[in-house]
């Protein structure tokens, strides 16, 4: 069977052979790895100084490069590893592995020469920042559990809702535009106890990319960013174990070969006892949550390898005998890296996740279970075509089933069991990406992605008159559900009851000089799939509705503009501006009831988004301090109409702010080695305050006093700062024979600044003023972690 | 339910709350009518109270009360005018005779504007039981009432829930239900009350029940939820003006806030008695 698909694949990529050299090449190709775990080094250098030029490892740790015959010194580098020269001799196609040593004197830096510097700048790509695993380790967090989602924060362009709220908004996008993929399994809830840790375990993690814009072909389905999570590979030389104790969770990682250098695992799992540290011990409170990171590969011969991977996560929580609820994501990924020819790499996914919410009101007598559900295939081809020429293509295909929501009574409450009906769709696409040396000068990398989107009928799916399911009543000037007049009819018989079909062209370009470049770029993003929430930030319980019928997708056009350059003392500048719009936005009609609200459609309105700004990352890169300096100044805004001039929109048709628009965002973050022993951790962050409304008045209803509001977001919290430090204590090789074990001690919000939550405006019970009462959740916040190796 | 989100994360940390003070805009001066038809599940006559008022700056209190309005409610039998009482500071008249079929139409008219809203009478099923019920909330001074009623399966019902009066000040608390997992059904359901608010004044709970139309559910759920003001959180929804179901004929710009209501009635007392021994302690 290998062999028909190969000999079709073939086939394909001899369609591509439109470039003819007259000079004899060759291929050299090979993984670059750890030369103690085998590990895979994603996005390393190899560079060719003789005839300057390079490639990088993709992200499954493959490089292949064609070069005129001849003999070649190949520099080979990633950070955090010694640069390893190798000497080749090419007069055939060769199959080369790369091992590289950990930089242990130096860990954080590389000695870059200028050769790297050269490649780096030159890519055309823009808008994208890698964190390291290390980066995020450094990086000082509340509690002292480091965390992707807090540290990619730092960077510029990003921001979140505030402390105690999962997600996070990319260049004035909202967070159900994230597509968050970990191991490239879909994630659709990215946090445990509501935000105050991500669901990613740093243990577990290799390397983290957010695309924030210029985003390649090969993904598409959210509009705002591409957050992309590999997890490590384990160890495939020996056993190792490594872990930390916190004061709020804890962690284990083991792993290590199957078979030597054949194939390896890893088996990572975290859990927090935050219940412990509960105000109320009196009464059985329980609040925390566990997950567990698996990965295994396997070898099986040159050019096959198989990867397995899994992440089950769980948050749960019970209050006294009122209230329980537990939640988290499933993900389950079967991967086969396939060498094809000397220059073509193939990737083959089946990846399945799920997202799980479960809540039990025992004081209203009723389960509640929702979620969702998809299974995935992927299938990449990357083709090293020349030195100057690499193809990327794919087909991707993902199954949707949505589960709304299902209500079943316990202890006969008087409750009916309910079922808002589950909904069914298909997502296809296909894409074709080029990455283009065009001169030395000027890279490209141009491609389209096609997509595809099918809603499948299913039962409850309701007709309204004129198709209109949100109606408007201009005596009160308000909007109200339409009346259902039916069953919705499909016109034929096809199990399809709506399809969208789009392209979206991308493109990005980079024009390189003295080691500065200036860089552009346009995309055009489609998402058919909408997280239907009347709150800032994502809630565990919001549920994830499909385009159909009543809802378009979204439709998301961004450019980009840049100028990146280089200092020679390890000093990185990037400037970038962007200005995005956005079609058929949804916002929900003032008073929305969103939760388990079996007609969504009939609460919600389709309107524009639009975000613009300016960022700014200074980086600097010295022997014992690294820091960087992150500023960005944006807009984000939001305009919902209404259908026709009859009707007065929201905020009477005009552009308002969005729930996440900050105004300035400025971020520092330093590392700085004091000697081999302690490293010195800071990280300062401000923020623009949170839009929000203030009242405009006030009046009595019933007995009850109303505050009178004015248009959507039009104040805001106050502005959002804090100082976090953490101290690390190295030491190696102790009498416990722990390999390497280390001590932080760190402070969050080290000045105790009461950086708003929310303001309730209220009655004060007892002087029966009205006040204006501000909510902070965390002050100064010491923690102490231990963390070992074996 | 968002509720309890927020409760998991004030309960975990050293969360605090400080008032602070904030400027606010007073800029959207309107009237407000809280109106009303009640009659007694149990009785032929209903009762009509109007409150005029204007709404005031945030952080002042007080809200000029108007007097000078003219109200009144048409009915087939011709037109029944409000007279103001200047004890309540309501206007208020007797309906002898009401009915389910007959639109009773509102008209205020005050400074040169027409307000006007029409309703017709909502019929309720009415309060079956209300008991002491032995579950704990998050709050230790919070107990539980037993609420059971038996919703009529032919239509789609809209409750008003009162209970009170709480504290010195006659306040009451309110909570809105429909009948969209509960149709056709006895049905028991628990409210949590505050037991160092509720029997200040006298050694009973209050507990009512009102009719409201779809319309009206969603306006007290809003409204509702508004007054208890969560502003800025991260579970709450952008708060808005509340758009109610009164239209000023005169100018539809300078529409009125509050809203009119035209239902029957029924209520149950609980005396702090029927509770078991040592329930109070």
């Amino acid at each position: 069977m290998f062999r028909i698909k190969k000999s079709i694949l073939k086939f394909i990529l001899l369609s591509f052979s439109f470039v003819c050299y007259s000079q004899q090449q060759f291929t050299v190709n090979g993984y670059v790895m750890d030369v103690n775990s085998n590990e895979l080094l994603i996005g390393a250098n190899i560079i060719i100084p003789k005839i300057n030029t390079g490639v990088i490892t993709n992200s499954y740790g493959f490089y292949s490069i064609t070069l005129p015959k001849g003999n070649y010194k190949i520099q080979v580098s990633s950070i955090g590893y010694k640069e390893e020269i190798i000497e080749i001799e090419l007069t055939k196609n060769i199959s080369q592995n790369i091992y590289l040593d950990e930089d242990v004197e130096n860990l954080d830096e590389v000695i870059i020469t200028k050769n790297i510097e050269q490649i780096d700048i030159e890519k055309p790509i823009m808008s994208l920042n890698i964190l390291s695993n290390q980066t995020i380790k450094q990086t000082p967090v509340l509690f002292g559990e480091s965390d992707v989602l807090k540290t990619i924060q730092l960077l510029p362009g990003v921001s979140n809702a505030g402390e105690g709220t999962g997600g996070f908004n990319v260049r004035g996008g909202a967070a159900d535009q994230n597509l968050i993929l970990f191991d490239e399994a879909i994630i659709y809830s990215s946090s445990h106890l509501f935000g105050l840790f991500s669901i990613f375990n740093s243990d577990a993690i290799k390397e983290v990319k957010l695309f924030k814009g210029g985003i390649p072909s090969s993904y598409g389905g959210r509009l705002s960013s591409v957050l992309d999570v590999y997890q490590k590979d384990g160890n495939s030389k020996e056993h190792k174990l490594s872990g930390g104790i916190g004061v709020i969770s804890s962690r284990l990682l083991g792993e290590g070969p199957i078979k030597k250098n054949k194939g390896s695992y890893l088996i990572a799992s975290r859990g927090s006892y935050a219940h412990l540290f509960l105000k109320f011990t009196d009464i059985e409170n329980v609040a925390y949550f566990y997950d567990i990171n698996t990965k295994s590969n396997y070898k099986i011969d040159k050019n096959n390898t198989l990867y397995f991977s899994g992440y089950f996560g769980r948050d749960k929580f019970k209050l006294s005998d009122t209230f329980s609820n537990t939640y988290g994501n499933s993900t389950l990924n079967l991967r086969w890296n396939h060498i094809i020819n000397e220059k073509t790499f193939s990737n083959t996914s089946l990846i399945f996740s799920d997202y799980y919410y479960g809540l039990t009101l025992n004081f209203v007598g009723f389960d509640w279970n929702s979620g969702i559900k998809n299974l995935n295939i992927k299938f990449d081809l990357k083709n090293y075509y020349s030195n100057k020429i690499q193809f990327n293509y794919g087909l991707n295909s993902i199954y949707y089933e949505f589960n709304p929501g299902e209500i079943s009574p316990i202890n006969q409450s008087g409750i009916n069991f309910t079922i808002l009906e589950r909904k069914f769709a298909l997502e296809n696409a296909a894409y074709f990406d080029v990455v283009h040396k065009v001169s030395p000068k000027i890279s490209l990398r141009y491609g389209f992605r096609v997509n595809q989107f099918l809603r499948f009928k299913q039962e409850g799916l309701n007709r309204y008159l004129n198709d209109n399911p949100v109606i408007f009543d201009q005596d009160l000037g308000i909007y109200k559900e339409a009346k259902i007049i039916g069953e919705y009819q499909n016109t034929n018989n096809s199990k399809t009851i709506k399809s969208f079909n789009n392209i979206e062209p991308r493109f990005n370009l980079s024009y390189n000089f003295k080691n500065q470049a200036i860089k552009a770029s346009y995309n055009r993003l489609n998402q058919y799939i909408h997280l239907i929430s009347n709150t800032n930030a994502p809630a565990p319980l919001d549920i994830w509705a499909p385009s159909g019928p009543y809802l378009k997708p979204q439709q998301l056009d961004q450019i980009a503009l840049g100028y990146h350059s280089k200092l020679n003392n390890g000093i990185k500048i990037e400037t970038e501006v962007f200005y995005k719009k956005i079609k058929n936005r949804l916002d929900y009609i003032p008073g929305a009831d969103l939760v388990a609200n079996a007609a969504v459609e009939r609460v919600l309105l389709a309107g524009k988004a639009r975000a613009y700004g300016l960022e700014f990352l200074f980086k600097k890169n010295k022997e014992r301090h690294n820091y960087w300096l992150a500023y960005t100044i944006s807009k984000s805004q939001q305009k919902t109409s209404g259908k026709d001039l009859n009707e007065t929109g929201i905020n009477k048709g005009n552009w308002y702010n969005t729930g996440y628009d900050k105004t300035h965002d400025f971020s520092f973050v330093s590392n700085f080695k004091l000697n081999d022993k302690l490293t010195f951790n800071t990280n300062f962050i401000f923020q623009t305050g949170q839009p929000i409304n203030y009242p405009t008045g006030q009046y009595t209803y019933m007995d009850l006093i109303i505050p009178n509001y004015g248009e959507r977001n039009s104040n805001r919290l106050p502005n959002y700062h804090r100082l976090d430090i953490s101290l690390t204590l190295n030491s190696r090789k102790n009498k416990l024979r722990i390999n390497k074990s280390e001590w932080i001690f760190g402070f969050y919000n080290i000045y105790d600044r009461d950086n708003a939550n929310s303001i309730t405006f209220k009655q004060n019970d007892k002087t029966l003023k009205n006040e204006a009462v501000q909510l902070s959740i965390f002050g100064i916040v010491p923690s102490i972690t231990y963390n070992f190796k074996f | 339910m968002k509720k309890y989100f927020l409760y998991i994360l004030i309960l975990f940390f050293s969360s605090c709350e400080k008032v602070i003070n904030i400027d606010t805009d007073y800029s959207d001066e309107r009237i407000v009518l809280d109106a009303s038809i009640f009659k007694n599940i149990n009785e032929n006559f209903a009762t009509a109270k109007v409150k005029v008022s204007k709404t005031a700056p945030y952080f002042s209190e007080n809200n000029t009360i108007i007097d000078k309005a003219e109200v009144y409610i048409k009915t087939k039998k011709g037109n029944i005018n409000l007279k103001y009482n200047s004890v309540n500071k309501h206007y208020t008249n007797t309906i002898d005779y009401i009915n389910y079929e007959e639109d009773y139409e509102f008209f205020v008219e005050f400074e040169d504007q027409n307000y006007y809203s029409s309703e017709k009478l909502i019929k309720i099923s009415g309060i079956e039981s209300v008991v002491f019920g032995d579950r704990k909330s998050l709050n230790k001074d919070e107990i539980e009432l037993l609420i059971t009623f038996t919703d009529p399966k032919e239509v789609v019902d809209f409750n008003l829930w009162k209970f009170g009066p709480k504290e010195k000040t006659n306040s009451y608390d309110y909570l809105v239900s429909r009948d969209l997992y509960t149709n056709g059904n006895q049905f028991t359901f628990s409210f949590f009350i505050d037991k160092t608010k509720y029997f200040k004044n006298d050694e009973f709970v209050y507990i009512e029940m009102t009719g409201l139309t779809e319309e009206g559910f969603n306006y007290l759920n809003i409204l509702t939820a508004q007054a208890g003001a969560q502003n800025g959180r991260p579970f709450s929804s952008a708060s808005s003006i509340i758009k109610g179901n009164i239209t000023n004929l005169s100018n539809t710009e300078k529409f009125p806030l509050g809203y009119y209501r035209v239902s029957e009635f029924d209520y149950f007392r609980l005396s702090k008695e029927d509770a078991p021994d040592g329930f109070f302690d």
